[in-house]
C-alpha cells in the first residue's frame, strides 16, 4: 500500500490527470458543439485576409432542426484523400431533380471554386451535408501559433523569420 | 528546479485565463454597438440566358444566366472597434422546382470591407493601402467603408445550376447578406429578426423575376440580313 504514496507514483498520477483533465475537456468541447472538430487551427492562406495562419476557428454544428446548408456559410470539409479539414466559404446551394443537396465552395483568396480546383473527395463536382463536419462561429486571432509550433518547431520558425512571400496570396490550399 | 516549473505553471495557467475572461468580455462587447445596415436599391438591370460550356474541354452544354445589377446599400454600422472586415454577397436565390421549402442560392457578386485595424492584411497594392490609411485617418472606424454603390454590376462568378437548365425559372431574387468578422468572437451573418440593438437587414431583396428563355438563333440570323 505504501507504494501508492511513493512519490513516483503520486508524480505519475499527477501527469495522468492532467492528461485526463485535457482529454475530457476536449471531448467535452466536441459534445457540446456537435462535431469531431470543435476548434480548427488554420494553416493556409487560402481565406486571407478573413483568417490567417495561426488563428483558431471555433466550430459548432447547426442544430437538428434546421440542418440546411446557406449560403456564406463557412463548413469544415471533410476530404479524406487530404489529411487536415479545410475551412471555405459555400458560395453556391443547389437542389436538383432528386432533391439532392448541392454544395459548392470557394476560399475567399482563391480564383478558382474548390470543384475546378479539385479540393473535393473523388473529383466530385460538389459536396453534401455528408462531408461537412461542422460550421465556424467564433474566431480567436493567433493563438494557433502555438498549435502549429508544437507540430513542427523548425518550420515554423522558419516561417515567422522568412518575408512575407510565403504568407502570401500564392499558396493555394 | 521542480519550484520554478511549478511556477511557470502557475503563471501560464493564469494568463489562459485572464486572456480568456478578456476575450468573453471583447466578443460581449460586440452585442452593446447597435447595427443599422440599410438597402435603397437593388435591382436587376439587365437579364440573358444564354448557353454555354463550363470550359473549352467540357462536352456538357449549360445554361448560364447573365445578370446586371444596381445596389446601393450602407453597412457602415456593422463596423465597430472590434470588426476585422465585413464580407458582402449578393446572391440570386430561387426555389426549387421540386420542394418549395428548398431554396437554390448562389452567390454572383461579393466584396470583402476590411476595417483600418487588417487593412494590412489585404493584400492591397501600396498605392490602395495608402489609400484606405489616408481615409481612415488613423481612427478605428472608417465612416466611408461600407456604403456599396454599384451601378449595372456585372456577375463575379458564373451562374448555372448543377441540372444545367436556368431559362425559364420563375421566382428570381436578389439578396444582398452580410457576414462580420471580429477580431474576437462570434461571426454573425444577417438576421432576419431584430436581435436588440442589432437590426435586421432593411430591404435587402429585390423584387422577384423570370430569368428569360435563351434567344433562338433564327432571329440572330434576320438581324444579319437585314444589314
Amino acid at each position: 500500500m505504501s507504494f501508492l504514496r511513493s512519490p513516483l507514483v503520486q508524480h505519475l498520477l499527477g501527469i495522468l490527470q492532467v492528461v485526463s483533465a485535457c482529454f475530457m475537456a476536449w471531448k467535452g468541447a466536441c459534445l457540446l458543439s456537435g462535431t469531431p472538430y470543435p476548434a480548427v487551427v488554420v494553416i493556409t492562406n487560402s481565406m486571407a485576409p478573413a483568417f490567417d495562419p495561426g488563428d483558431i476557428l471555433l466550430v459548432h454544428r447547426h442544430p437538428a432542426h434546421d440542418r440546411r446548408v446557406r449560403v456564406g456559410d463557412l463548413p469544415v470539409i471533410l476530404n479524406p484523400d487530404r489529411p487536415f479539414p479545410f475551412i471555405h466559404r459555400v458560395i453556391g446551394v443547389f437542389y436538383d431533380d432528386n432533391q439532392e443537396e448541392m454544395v459548392l465552395t470557394k476560399g475567399d483568396n482563391n480564383e478558382l471554386n474548390d470543384s475546378v480546383g479539385m479540393m473535393y473527395p473523388g473529383g466530385q463536382e460538389y459536396i453534401s451535408r455528408r462531408e461537412i463536419a461542422g460550421f465556424v462561429r467564433g474566431y480567436v486571432p493567433l493563438l494557433g501559433w502555438v498549435v502549429i509550433f508544437l507540430q513542427d518547431p523548425i518550420r515554423t520558425m522558419e516561417r515567422l523569420l522568412s518575408s512575407d512571400d510565403e504568407l502570401g496570396p500564392n499558396n493555394f490550399i | 528546479m521542480y519550484s520554478s516549473l511549478v511556477r511557470l505553471q502557475n503563471t501560464f495557467g493564469f494568463f489562459t485565463t485572464v486572456a480568456f475572461v478578456v476575450a468573453l468580455l471583447i466578443s460581449a462587447s460586440d452585442f452593446l454597438s447597435p447595427r443599422t445596415p440599410t438597402v435603397n436599391v437593388l435591382k436587376t438591370t439587365q437579364l440573358q440566358t444564354v448557353k454555354g460550356r463550363a470550359d473549352y474541354y467540357s462536352s456538357k452544354k449549360e445554361e448560364y444566366a447573365i445578370i446586371k445589377f444596381t445596389l446601393d446599400a450602407d453597412l457602415s454600422s456593422l463596423f465597430t472597434w472590434n470588426t476585422k472586415q465585413v464580407f458582402a454577397y449578393v446572391t440570386a436565390e430561387w426555389p426549387s422546382a421540386q420542394n418549395n421549402n428548398a431554396t437554390n442560392q448562389a452567390v454572383i457578386w461579393d466584396t470583402i470591407i476590411t476595417a483600418p485595424s487588417s487593412d494590412h492584411l489585404g493584400n492591397f497594392s501600396p498605392s490602395k493601402l495608402k489609400r484606405l490609411r489616408k481615409s481612415a485617418n488613423g481612427k478605428g472606424i472608417d465612416p466611408s467603408r461600407g456604403k456599396l454603390q454599384l451601378k449595372n454590376q456585372r456577375l463575379k462568378y458564373p451562374l448555372t445550376h448543377p441540372t444545367g437548365r436556368l431559362a425559364n425559372t420563375e421566382d428570381v431574387q436578389l439578396k444582398l447578406h452580410y457576414n462580420v468578422q471580429p477580431w474576437v468572437g462570434f461571426l454573425s451573418w444577417n438576421q432576419a429578426q431584430d436581435w436588440g440593438k442589432w437590426k435586421a437587414l432593411k430591404n435587402g431583396l429585390s423584387k422577384k423575376f423570370t430569368l428569360p428563355a435563351i434567344k433562338v438563333k433564327e432571329q440572330a440570323k434576320k438581324k444579319t440580313t437585314r444589314a
